[in-house]
């Protein structure tokens, strides 16, 4: 009997022993971390017979990079330049090392272009996208943008915000001969124009959820007033004009409504909600302390505002159909200012100070954790991308305001544009093109 | 008890009260024949009674003995018209008297044997029930020890294989103690970590690859590290993600070598898996 157990016993312990020998023969290993270096891209000039005018594959390419997500193949760098899928050879992009591979051509099409792209998985061969979009004569620059949207999303998941627009404060000229322009320019800095130029201040634009409106503040006549121009026809109303400070506009994300910072009527700064049909008023906060920089949450319940009322800039949340006092959310640093909350509302891009330094951080709004994004000295103004995905914010370079993008994740960084003067005050348009 | 006597115990006392049976009936039948022609009017009926025992009695006495308990039922009888010769030879009264008595006497003794056959039988059934139990015991006892011999047999032939067995176990745990010198001595964990930071530096998180984000991915190399094969199993990740980490492990290619080549894997298993 014991002779039998003894045999069963070793029987069975070299069953056991054997089914683990074999486990062993898989090593696994848990990944944890990734990189957010730049994905090797080659964008390949596109094939264009004598037409005027766009790099398509110019403007993809810096579109790409400039998200910080990219990096884009030199041109000379690349063996061959090909136009279209007959006859390509991926392999050989493969050996200059690049992931992903655009190709693609600009035909006429009636009075303006089509463009065609398609976008290849060099390293698994696969066949990502092939699309074929319609341009207008001037409009090769918006179709290119929106190449590089298909792309972005294609290879990251998450739509991109080149096809975009920016607006933002241009100062020039001397103290007592300065210039303010308000601008609008594509995402990448090109196509800007001014639609408002003043010798007196211009502040704190804001787009409307539409795209097609912008509100501001103008000091066009020593006073201070909110307007809310259409872009297209460039017709503006002066929609706040009270006694003291008409200050921060900020459309609600139904675009009937303004959040504004007013002194009136006791001179106290106070956040309000102004019905843009109506003009009716509506009072938000009340408290001696200094209520200013309102920004609604994407469900338009509830707004983020700035208040010294704890004797320090910190940022608050007011339920607007409650009654409730404001509850508030930072409490990291002294000072916590100009909050823009992130498309999908988890996240507060804000103002802090830092080591000494004015500098760009983002706050997740449930966890109550910050992180610096930024690494200048007098950043502010931060505005999101639609996609969520990058930070837009003025900066001092060489005491020159410039404008900085940062990743939310804080991994990358670019500049934007290099426009004369000061830039201050951008703000980063809705996904909605005005035409 | 002799084992002839038990085993034919039955037909023997069936055959002795048969005889003793048929020499009664015969001694009836002479002094039957010898008694004068006195008839009563009860006569006939006891002569017609009469030679029923002794008819009867001897296949009652045959069915006696081979009959078990339900015969019984069928023997009892006999007895009871026994009385019937007491009235059936209608002659002179002792002598009826006589013969009466002589046939009670008769089927007395044949119900007594009867009796002693049923005892017997009794004891016969339990001695055979003991005998089958015995006999049942003997053979369970022979298959078990059949079994242990052909155990045991089975266990000799087996030991050349079995040798045989235990010298290539023994050749594999000395190359998984290698190895397991290897592993414990922490190069294992090395390798493992080697790996890890090689893919993790290859793969470009998209932002969608947040913490929740669990990818199973099965690769294979050869020696020299180069990917073969990468099989994405499990993922809960989007599209962008999973195409992130088949880049990724192919960009980490050639993978790095094990600081101890007995820790080489063809096969890896990668649990992508962010954690921030």
């Amino acid at each position: 009997m014991t002779d039998l157990l003894r045999r069963f016993g070793l029987a069975f312990a070299a069953s056991l022993l054997l089914p683990l020998a074999a486990a062993h023969a898989q090593l696994t290993v848990q990944i944890t971390r990734g990189v957010t270096t730049p994905i090797p891209v080659a964008v390949v000039p596109f094939g264009a017979d004598g037409l005027p005018g766009v790099d398509v594959a110019a403007v993809i390419n810096a579109d790409l990079e400039r998200s910080g997500r990219f990096a884009g193949l030199p041109r000379a760098a690349m063996l061959q330049h090909p136009t279209s899928s007959v006859g390509l050879d991926l392999s050989q992009w493969r050996l200059v090392k690049t992931d992903f591979l655009v190709i693609g051509r600009v035909l006429p099409d009636g009075a303006g272009y089509r463009v065609e792209f398609e976008l290849f998985n060099v390293v698994t061969g696969e066949h990502l996208l092939g699309f074929a979009l319609p341009a207008a004569a001037g409009g090769l620059r918006l179709a290119a943008h929106r190449a590089a949207d298909m792309i972005y999303e294609k290879i990251l998941g998450v739509p991109g915000a080149f096809a975009t627009r920016i607006a933002y404060v241009n100062v020039q000229g001397a103290p007592g001969n300065r210039r303010w322009r308000l601008v609008v320019a594509d995402a990448d800095g090109e196509n800007a124009q001014a639609v408002l130029e003043s010798h007196e201040p211009i502040m704190s634009p804001a787009w409307s959820p539409d795209g097609a409106r912008l509100a501001y503040v103008s000091f066009e006549g020593q006073l201070s007033a909110v307007y809310v121009q259409t872009l297209a026809t460039s017709a503006r109303e002066r929609v706040s004009a009270h006694a003291g400070i008409n200050g921060a506009p900020a459309f609600s994300p139904d675009g009937r409504r303004l959040a504004l910072a007013l002194s009136q009527p006791d001179g106290n700064v106070d956040v309000f909600v102004l019905d843009l049909a109506s003009h009716g008023l509506t009072r938000i906060t009340d408290d001696p302390a200094i209520d200013t920089e309102p920004c609604w949450s994407p469900d338009g319940r509830s707004l983020y505002f700035t208040s010294d009322r704890a004797g320090r800039p910190q940022i608050y949340r007011i339920q607007l159909d409650r009654g409730e006092r404001p509850t508030r959310l930072t409490f990291d640093g002294p000072y916590n200012a100009r909050p823009r909350v992130s498309p999908d509302g988890k996240t507060l891009a804000l103002v802090t100070l830092d080591q000494g330094a004015y500098r760009i951080a983002a706050l997740d709004i449930a966890s109550g954790r910050s992180r610096v994004l930024s690494s200048g000295h007098l950043d502010e103004g931060p505005t999101f991308a639609p996609n969520g995905q990058t930070v837009l914010f003025a900066s001092k370079d060489g005491g020159r305001g410039v404008l900085e993008t940062v990743a939310v994740d804080g991994s990358v960084s670019s500049r934007i544009s290099a426009a004369e003067g000061d830039v201050r005050e951008p703000a980063w348009s809705p996904r909605v093109l005005a035409p | 008890m002799n084992p002839f006597l038990r085993e034919h115990a039955g037909p023997l006392v069936g055959s002795t009260t048969l005889h003793i049976a048929l020499v009664a009936a015969a001694i009836l039948a002479t002094w039957w024949q010898f008694t004068p022609k006195v008839t009563p009017p009860a006569a006939i009926q006891a002569y017609l009674a009469a030679p029923a025992p002794v008819h009867r009695a001897p296949p009652a006495a045959e069915t006696a003995a081979p009959a078990p308990p339900p015969a019984v039922a069928a023997i009892q009888p006999p007895p009871q018209p026994a009385p019937p010769p007491v009235a059936a030879p209608a002659k002179p009264d002792p002598e009826i008297a006589l013969r009466a008595e002589a046939a009670r006497l008769a089927a007395d003794r044949a119900a007594a044997q009867k009796r002693a056959a049923e005892d017997a039988e009794r004891a016969r059934a339990e001695a055979r029930r003991q005998a089958e139990a015995t006999l049942a015991e003997r053979r369970a006892d022979e298959a078990r020890r059949k079994a242990a011999a052909a155990a045991e047999a089975a266990k000799r032939a087996d030991d050349a294989q079995r040798a045989q067995r235990e010298s290539d176990l023994a050749k594999q745990l000395a190359a998984e103690d290698h190895r397991r010198g290897a592993e414990d001595s922490g190069l294992q964990a090395r390798y493992a970590s080697e790996l890890q930071a090689a893919i993790e530096r290859a793969w470009n998180r998209p932002p969608t690859a947040r913490p929740g984000l669990k990818c199973t991915v099965l690769v294979s190399q050869v020696p020299g590290g180069t990917v073969t094969d990468v099989r994405l199993g499990e993922c809960n990740g989007d599209a962008a993600v999973r195409q992130s980490i088949i880049i990724a492990v192919h960009n980490a290619s050639p993978l790095p070598a094990p600081p101890d080549p007995s820790l080489f894997e063809r096969n890896l298993k990668l649990v992508f898996a962010p954690d921030d």
